[in-house]
């Protein structure tokens, strides 16, 4: 059977290959390293918030003894996959071991006591030699891609098929037996939209309260380890099976939306809107101010991660700003063209397995009511400003679900689809400058993510946290104060980051899509044309690697999210301790085997990318061997943009 | 026209309300698998439910063909909940009930800005109107 079903997709082949390989290697290093009996000691330093040194190379076989100082605060010790985990008090000075690295790879050497905002940072690597995961994983990646350009080039272009999987099959769910009628009934309900959104409320106005008022202490405080670990990681998940689902359940359009429509749940049948009715301007009618958003709370990422009341007065602010704008302006504004998760949850919506549309499309068409738009009594007209009728392009559908009420024929629906679809269509048409953005935007920064959170170089992590210390809550938000000396740090960080984001990686993306143009030997379509289509294959790679990245953080963190609904703000509450259930101790799961399964996943976006791009080529070429020389020039630069992530996960 | 100082007839005989009648009678009345009674004052309801949506915008002085269009739904909605239906299936009949509904509530929206608001007459139309309509749907054969 799985036989059959190989030989009918090779394409499994291509994906399956690489994920047999890695664990292969894995399983091949063990058997074949050599154990050495003398050991060796290897003197390192803790202190907050890295190790010194910050990469320690060991041969595999080699059995090491860890004699550990810890320097300015209390700190603890624990490497990923070993089942050792010391207290190293200040001062002291510990023997750690004897342990036997017989498998060659990357490990990490992490903090195991909170030490201070950056705790969860304070990362090392663990070189285990000779370590050919990394060229190993490299080839794989190399031969994945080839296998892809070809296969996108062997697959008939009329197909409609992207990885082999027909772009046209469309699962309704509203008609799924069993469950379809049942969620169309809940979907229906006016009050299914309170109803999802209250409890987040409520959880959003605790993450205010303990941000300002919780423990100062970044992993040991609600607003943190719910917002930027659990949601942080979770909402990556969300994109990719429920499309804008967050955007669903999200509260902060709520206050302004219900004061707006006077109302809760129900329809204002006397449609008379609470607010001026202002028009909004025109040339900030895109996503602009929302990606730069997200960009500037990149900028100062080591500090909102990590320090409660910088996150409090985020929040507080992205709250009290759609409650304004929804006075002044009808419609979302503030989602459309402001919330910096909207920016790219929207962008990367257009390459998910779930999307709202009509059944039929004629029929909308023909439909003169148009109560998607319009409204009903039943629900109100798209909020996002859409013809959700006619809609194509999962980006600005908030999946509010109005259209699904309001529609009278039974016309809207939840569909489960193959990844792409959009995008092929929408970079035939569409050539829009701030969407490619985004996609830049949110590449690049998975990178720096992955770097500050869980790469072993400090500086990088001093220099984004203007070398203060100190957690803090609204009391003891003097503490936050920066030196001059870690301000001018924080701002190279920033010239970093943004020089790279905005400025670098478009500039090498645009070359490689000029060299691509001539590749294929155009000189008809404008130069920013392909440019701006070839960005799109950005979006299913950019939200896989992000997944990648968010496995980490679930994994290794997972412990403090639960323990914080335990203990909201930190006071040492054990609720369910008398029942025998403590809080949990932080211990990652399985962290050793955390690049194999991010690997496959960098892999399945990179072929994404390749096979989205040959597509858009044909579109644009309308010839094979011209798409194929194009393709073939963009996939170098998306191998070497992943093979730059994979470096970063196992080099 | 609407609003003036018009005799039953001529308001019967409107463009306008006859076409809104018809909309009434094929789409409604002919469905309702009722006695005639039931059948009769069913089949006239959906008429109060547009005059009482056309009230509401002219008094909040809203956007006329926009509310108009609102007004619209608002009667396909109350057909199909007289005929206990959350949908329809044939979006032909849901254009001919829309289009039906739009010309009539533009034409009580006329109503009102000739009277100016004046709630008794527009009241007093309507009732003239629906007991004309169930006059008239009272002869038909169940």
């Amino acid at each position: 059977m799985m036989k059959a079903s190989v030989l009918k997709h090779p394409i499994l082949l291509i994906l399956l290959v690489p994920i047999l390989v890695s664990f292969g290697l894995v399983i091949a290093g063990s058997a074949f390293s050599i154990r050495r009996a003398e050991s060796r000691v290897i003197e390192v330093v803790a202190y907050q918030f890295g190790w010194s040194p910050e990469s320690i190379r060991i041969t595999a076989g080699e059995t090491i003894i860890f004699r550990v100082t810890s320097r300015d605060v209390d700190h603890g010790f624990y490497i990923d996959g070993f089942s050792v985990k010391e207290d190293l008090p200040l001062g002291s000075t510990v023997d750690i071991g004897p342990l036997i690295f017989s498998t060659p790879g990357k490990y990490k050497l992490r903090c195991a006591t909170t030490c201070g905002p950056l705790h969860p940072f304070m990362v090392a690597d663990i070189i285990v030699e000779p370590d050919y995961t990394f060229p190993v994983l490299s080839a794989t990646m190399v031969a994945v891609a080839l296998g892809v350009v070809l296969y996108s080039h062997r697959e008939q272009p009329s197909s409609g098929k992207l990885l082999g999987v027909s772009l046209e099959k469309e699962v309704d769910l509203l008609k799924l037996k069993g469950v379809g009628n049942l969620l169309k009934r809940f979907i229906q309900w006016r009050g299914f939209h309170f109803f999802v959104v209250l409890p987040n409320l409520a959880i959003f106005i605790l993450v205010i309260n303990t941000g300002f008022f919780g423990n100062p202490t970044g992993n040991l405080n609600f607003s943190i380890a719910v917002v930027w670990i659990l949601w942080f990681a979770a909402v990556e998940f969300m994109i990719l099976f429920g499309s804008r689902l967050w955007c669903t359940i999200c509260p902060l359009p709520a206050f302004g939306e219900w004061l707006s429509r006077r109302r809760l749940y129900s329809v204002n049948q006397t449609r008379k809107w609470f607010n001026l009715r202002k028009t909004w301007p025109n040339r900030l009618n895109n996503i602009w101010i929302a990606s730069l958003s997200f960009l500037g709370i990149s900028l100062i990422v080591p500090w909102l991660v990590t320090r409660p009341v910088v996150s409090g007065l985020l929040f507080i602010t992205i709250i009290i700003t759609p409650f304004i704008l929804h006075l002044i302006f009808h419609w979302r504004r503030f989602c459309l063209h402001m919330c910096p998760a909207s920016a790219y949850i929207g962008y990367h919506s257009s390459t998910t397995l779930f999307a709202v549309r009509s059944r039929d499309k004629s029929t909308c068409e023909k439909h003169m009511a148009k109560e998607c738009i319009r409204g009903s009594p039943t629900g109100y007209g798209c909020p996002w400003k859409l013809y959700p009728g006619g809609n194509d392009w999962s980006n600005y559908c908030g999946q509010c679900f109005e259209c699904v009420r309001s529609c009278p024929l039974d016309n809207m629906t939840l569909k489960f689809r193959m990844i792409g679809k959009d995008i092929i269509s929408r970079a035939r048409t569409k050539f829009r400058t701030d969407e490619a953005w985004i996609g830049f935007i949110r590449f690049t920064l998975a990178i720096f993510y992955e770097m500050v959170f869980f790469g072993p170089y400090f500086w990088i992590k001093s220099w984004g946290n203007m070398g203060v210390n100190f957690g803090a809550n609204l009391l003891t938000i003097g503490l936050l104060t920066p030196s001059t000396l870690g301000f001018v740090n924080w701002l190279q960080w920033v010239t970093i980051v943004l020089s790279v984001t905005l400025l670098i990686f478009p500039s090498v993306f645009f070359l490689f899509s000029l060299a691509a143009r001539k590749a294929a030997g155009e000189k008809q379509i404008p130069r920013k044309q392909v440019f701006l289509a070839f960005s799109y294959a950005l979006a299913p790679y950019g939200l896989l690697i992000w997944i990648a990245f968010a496995l980490s953080l679930l994994l290794v963190n997972w412990a403090y999210p639960v323990n914080a609904f335990m203990d909201p703000f930190g006071l040492s509450w054990d609720p369910l301790n008398q029942l025998g259930l403590g809080k949990f101790t932080w211990s990652p799961i399985v962290p050793q085997w955390l690049p194999y399964f991010q690997a496959p996943v960098v892999f399945l976006g990179l072929a994404f990318a390749i096979s989205v791009t040959y597509k858009i080529s044909m579109n644009f070429f309308n010839d094979q061997k011209r798409a194929l020389k194009s393709t073939s020039v963009m996939s170098v630069l998306h191998i070497l943009s992943g093979l730059f992530f994979l470096w970063m996960l196992t080099g | 026209v609407a609003g003036k100082q018009v005799s039953t007839k001529d308001l019967i005989a409107d463009p306008a309300v006859q076409n809104f009648k018809e909309a009434l009678k094929k789409h409604l009345h002919a469905k309702l698998m009722l006695s005639k009674e039931y059948r009769v004052n069913k089949s006239v309801r959906p008429l109060f439910h547009v005059k009482e949506q056309v009230a509401i915008a002219w008094k909040a002085k809203l956007e006329r063909k926009e509310e108009c269009a609102f007004t619209c739904s608002r009667f396909l909605y109350s057909v199909l909940n007289e005929k206990n239906q959350r949908f329809i299936s044939s979006v032909d009949e849901a254009n001919e009930i829309w289009l039906a509904g739009m010309r009539f509530a533009e034409y009580l929206w006329g109503i009102l800005d000739n009277s100016k608001g004046d709630m008794q007459i527009y009241d007093a139309k309507v009732e003239e109107l629906a007991s004309s309509f169930r006059s008239e749907f009272s002869m038909l054969k169940v």
